[in-house]
């Protein structure tokens, strides 16, 4: 959770510029209503903090919900603070996501627009690189990625050690609750874009 | 019965799935057959229908959706205002679906009375979605006078490019 905070400080501190604004929003909006969104950005960026860091429980929550109905359905004797336990340790994976980033954003990225720093290395958007992929492709194409695949491996491994079962069984389970809530999460997010695009 | 649960949350996942792609497709066919104005029909503040056969063939005409109580459509009517001499050869159409007691009061408070290009229209059973496919506000369609498609902008935006694009 700190980690993500940590990233959104880092990329308002160094890289949210005035010119990155102008840059970004400067063929449609005039220079000075693209002044006022950066100052009110910079004024209230706690508030993006905050949101950041109760998504980020809403995450671990919304995880173990859809990991407990996958115990409930495979009659797992399996505790809600022990699977709360296990997402939360799993989440590890998303701090080197952030380190990826933040290495991808200064060595690897030409930062010309604020879209820029939206993009996750080593994801199917990244990977593909084509600006012409209809805009409700997009936030799927990002959250298929290295880290979230590395991420439902860590949470197998994690219920190993609590349930000891195989790897394979685990893995599955993973897939099926997990992997369902982050397809259906995508679903929303891209019905979302569509409406609004 | 765990079996009969999985069954109706995986039939939910897959209609969810379908419907979302169908109306992706839907949209995709929305925005080819907006190239040409496409047939509308919309209701003026007193009441009288106003579509595809109402617009002057000699101007190009720009179609605004917006809301009274949005910041951005607020200001992007202001800025219409002040620079409604560059729109001479324009018509603009703004298009909300709030009630029309509302519209015309925003009619009235922003004086567009006195403005002849200026038409401002009330969206009705949801029409506007249907055919131009966007609940954006504010959402501007420029249309040439040979009832091609310019340039679409979604969200605010700047008179000089709306200008440069009825220029085109």
């Amino acid at each position: 959770m700190l980690s993500s905070t940590g990233f959104s400080f880092y990329v308002n501190k160094f890289y949210a510029t005035e010119a990155l604004f102008i840059n970004s929003y400067g063929e449609q909006l005039s220079v000075d209503r693209i002044q006022k969104m950066f100052e009110n950005g910079k004024k209230f960026a706690f508030i993006g903090y905050i949101f950041i860091l109760i998504s980020s429980l809403v995450r671990v929550s919304y995880n173990t919900a859809f990991i407990s109905m996958g115990n409930f359905f495979n009659e797992e004797k399996f505790r809600l603070s022990q699977t709360f336990n296990v997402c939360l340790k799993a989440e590890i994976v998303f701090i080197f996501t952030l380190i990826a980033r933040i290495i991808f954003i200064e060595f690897f990225l030409e930062v010309n627009t604020l879209n820029d720093l939206n993009t996750i290395p080593l994801s199917l958007y990244q990977i593909l690189n084509d600006p012409h992929l209809p805009k409700w492709s997009v936030q799927t194409l990002l959250y298929i990625n290295v880290f979230e695949v590395t991420y439902m491996v860590v949470l197998a491994l994690l219920l190993e050690v609590y349930n000891h079962k195989s790897f394979s069984k685990n893995i599955i389970l993973i897939i099926l609750t997990y992997g369902v809530g982050l397809f259906l999460w995508c679903l929303f997010l891209t019905y979302l874009t569509l409406l609004f695009s | 019965m765990k079996k009969t649960i999985l069954f109706v949350v995986f039939t939910i996942i897959g209609l969810l799935t379908y419907k979302l792609f169908w109306n992706i497709k839907t949209k995709s066919n929305i925005q080819q057959g907006l190239k040409e104005m496409p047939d509308f029909t919309f209701e003026d503040i007193n009441n009288r229908t106003y579509s595809l056969s109402n617009i002057d063939p000699h101007k190009s005409t720009i179609f605004i959706y917006f809301n009274t109580e949005c910041d951005h459509c607020q200001y992007e009517v202001r800025e219409l205002k002040n620079n409604i001499n560059k729109f001479s050869n324009t018509s603009i159409l703004l298009i909300s679906s709030e009630p029309i007691s509302i519209i015309k009061e925003f009619y009235k408070n922003y004086s567009l009375e006195n403005i002849q290009n200026i038409k401002i229209l009330k969206d009705q059973h949801d029409s506007f979605y249907k055919i131009f496919s966007t609940r954006m506000i504010p959402s501007v369609y420029v249309y040439n006078k040979d009832k091609k498609l310019i340039d679409i902008f979604k969200g605010e935006t700047k008179m000089d490019a709306i200008i440069n694009s009825i220029n085109k």
